[in-house]
């Protein structure tokens, strides 16, 4: 018995131990999402250049490929939509190369991997500088290229958050060469609110994962949802939940009119749904924008179980920017059935971006660069609504390109668990 | 408690709980180890299923007897070339091997994801058929399917360990190598087998309860937490101890969010082992040894 309970306890210490490697390791991963997106399909390889250049490379000369830098996830908790932005700048270059390049000379990309690590950003975001990069885009977790700000604004290298719609990487302090492409989730609550009251909702319950990036976007939108809606619960369940009857139980004791899922995506969103589409069929159900950019996750859901339900979309049919770079990316793919996800759009619009700025700088030292980038105004976006249009300006609350909370499109999921379109409840308009 | 559709639904992750404690528990008692590798082979049978049904466009059924006999591969080069060689070169000392497992633990992982994408992937539903409506709870084809298959895993189990042959030397085995081996038992055999056994019923056990759950190559560690667990609350003396053990946690799982819904479950779960493992180290079941 003795020995037993010996050898229980030895192994509860080495799994113990394991799990706080684990927590260790994954620290981040609980921001994984934190651009509360995630990723929809493996469109292939880029022919774009690895990492590995000579990192004291002698001084370009006007012969030389412009270097941009791509600081992205391949292996770590933000990999999977990581690497689908990365493989959309892939294809934006080419394209760019295809046609000329930028100021006559072609662009290389250099790729490096920080697995969404916030220890291991900076010096990631180092070696793209130190290699030779004019501009560097960043498509790993928020919570670890926030910590290479500074770094860009010292080595006065222009960095782009190509999918973060967290503001963070662009908000000031040390802002001053950092930008995102997508509307920010700050601007969110307003378009739920509307919508909530376009559907006649008067009340609502919120089911939400335990991550610490749903917590902190729970903190800051339920007050301002409980203003204009009444909350009749908040429910967290563990991101790694193996079931959320109970939770589902509980808030259809509330009878609330809808439910907001809050959750980075992936399993414990489609549990989620699965679970309300079973055992509360008649609640309307909302959802961040995980969900609706990862299609790889809507197989998992039970056949319909997704019908109806309303997410913060950034991609509309109605947009003709759109259906035209989807048409791009069916050709550059091979796939003709392929459905342009919301990180495709706005990798490609921070690689246009980008180049616009070195051609209206007509050089490629870095300040330069980002008086360009903050001269740019105007830009049609390939997401949003028809009207979407992308700005930069030199103060410090004008480094997110979207003008408009139209870069969100409310989009409802079909009997079929593939979005069927834009809601034709409620959508924000283009101011 | 009174609601049937949470007691339904408990009894079905208790269900897959149960399995992986009881994958654990036949290892341990062929070789008196714990193997923590058990929910990687679970995740690598649901996951390699899903790829071959998806991918590969194999029909269901081949795609299975494919990926259990990836994870029985697995956990034969596990014992054979992993756990066997590090006691054997740490003169049976049970540490060196337990890292040695955990390590494979996360490199299953990892390869899987690279394999078969770092996405998560829908398991197959390995039967067909529409939710049955018992008593007004909703019982799926998946839930009855893993209550089932838990329910005939134990049966056979138990019955085997009771009546045969190889289930007797099993125990022997695991009790004292070191006399099994004097006495001429076929130790390294037998040990295979508890490999085999464990890693089938971990296998399918993965396979029926990803068609509820999902899953994704960090579906591993989750896997291999809460089947421990489960052996961490039934305790290693009764076959049927991770049966009690799994219930245990499945009804907590299930439970405390019900009725302590902005409490983490995880944590209650947590103090409950902390005591648990305080009152009760050796679990709530122990084998009654003759003085």
């Amino acid at each position: 018995m003795r020995t037993s309970s010996k050898k229980l306890m030895r192994g509860a210490a080495a799994l113990t131990v394991v799990a706080l490697a684990v927590a260790a390791c994954g620290s981040s991963g609980s921001d994984d999402a934190s651009d509360g997106q995630a990723g929809t399909s493996d469109p292939g390889a880029v022919s774009s250049t690895d990492s590995g250049a000579d990192s004291s490379a002698p001084a370009p000369s006007d012969e030389d490929p412009i270097v941009i830098g791509l600081e992205q996830d391949i292996s770590g908790p933000s990999a999977p939509f990581a690497t689908v932005a990365g493989t959309a700048i892939g294809y934006a270059i080419d394209e760019i190369n295809a046609n000329g390049g930028i100021l006559g000379r072609q662009v290389s990309l250099i790729k490096e991997n920080d697995e969404s690590d916030p220890t291991k950003a900076p010096s990631v975001a180092r070696k793209l500088i130190e290699q030779g990069a004019t501009v560097v885009l960043l498509t790993s977790a928020t919570s670890a290229i926030k910590q290479t700000k500074p770094i860009f604004t010292e080595e006065q290298v222009p960095a782009i958050g190509a999918i973060s719609s967290s503001s963070t990487f662009a908000d000031a302090p040390d802002n001053e060469f950092t930008y995102t492409v997508p509307t920010t989730n700050a601007q969110w609550v307003p378009v739920y609110c509307d919508a909530f009251k376009a559907e006649q909702d008067s009340s609502i319950a919120i089911l939400a994962d335990d991550s610490a990036v749903i917590k902190g976007m729970s903190d800051i939108m339920l007050p301002e949802l409980e203003k204009c809606v009444t909350v009749t619960d908040v429910i967290a369940a563990p991101l790694n939940s193996q079931d959320v009857s109970a939770q589902v139980a509980r808030i259809s004791q509330g009878k609330p009119d809808a439910v907001l899922v809050m959750s980075i995506g992936g399993q414990f969103e489609v549990l989620a749904q699965n679970t309300l589409a079973q055992l509360a069929p008649d609640l309307s159900r909302f959802s961040l924008a995980g969900l609706g950019n990862e299609s790889d996750a809507w197989g998992i859901a039970d056949p319909g179980a997704l019908e109806g339900v309303v997410y913060m979309g950034s991609i509309s049919s109605d947009n003709p920017n759109t259906m035209q770079l989807q048409d791009k990316f069916r050709e550059w793919t091979g796939n003709a059935d392929y459905v342009l996800s919301a990180f495709d759009a706005q990798s490609y619009d921070a690689v246009r971006m980008v180049k616009m700025a070195i051609e209206n700088a007509g050089s490629t030292d870095g300040a330069k660069v980002n008086e360009a980038l903050q001269a740019l105004q105007n830009i049609d976006a390939s997401f949003g609504q028809p009207g979407m249009t992308l700005s930069y300006g030199s103060a410090a609350d004008a480094h997110i390109a979207g003008d408009s909370t139209c870069g969100l499109v409310l989009t409802v999921f079909g009997a079929d668990n593939t979005p069927a379109g834009p809601w034709g409840v409620y959508q924000p308009e283009c101011k | 408690m009174n609601n049937l559709q949470l007691w339904i639904s408990a009894l079905e992750i208790s269900g897959f709980f149960s399995l992986m404690g009881l994958s654990y528990l036949l290892i341990r008692l062929g070789t008196d180890f714990f193997n923590f590798a058990l929910g990687a082979y679970a995740m690598v049978a649901a996951l390699s299923t899903t790829y071959l049904v998806r991918i590969a466009g194999l029909g269901l059924w081949l795609a299975v007897l494919i990926s259990v006999a990836i994870a029985v591969a697995l956990g034969v080069l596990t014992e054979v070339g992993l756990v066997r060689l590090v006691q054997k070169r740490a003169a049976n000392e049970e540490l060196p091997a337990l890292i040695a497992v955990a390590a494979l633990l996360f490199l299953i992982a990892q390869v899987s994801g690279d394999v078969f994408g770092r996405a998560p992937a829908p398991g197959q539903k390995l039967i067909g058929g529409d939710p049955m409506i018992v008593f007004g709870a909703i019982l799926t084809p998946t839930a009855a399917l893993i209550i089932a298959l838990t329910a005939a895993c134990f049966v056979t189990v138990t019955l085997w360990m009771k009546f045969s042959t190889t289930g007797r030397l099993l125990r022997a085995v695991g009790d004292n190598r070191e006399a099994a081996q004097t006495l001429g038992f076929p130790v390294n055999r037998v040990r295979l087998f508890a490999f085999v056994i464990g890693t089938i019923i971990a296998a399918f056990g993965g396979l029926a309860f990803a068609s509820k759950s999902g899953v994704a190559f960090n579906s591993a560690l989750d896997w291999t937490l809460l089947g421990f667990l489960a052996l961490v609350f039934g305790g290693t003396g009764r076959v049927w101890a991770p049966l009690v053990g799994g219930l245990i946690l499945g009804m907590l799982q299930m439970f405390l969010p019900y009725y302590f819904p902005h409490f983490s479950p995880t944590i209650g779960i947590f103090l409950v082992a902390l005591v648990l493992f305080s009152v009760r180290p050796q679990g709530l079941f122990v084998r009654k040894v003759r003085a």
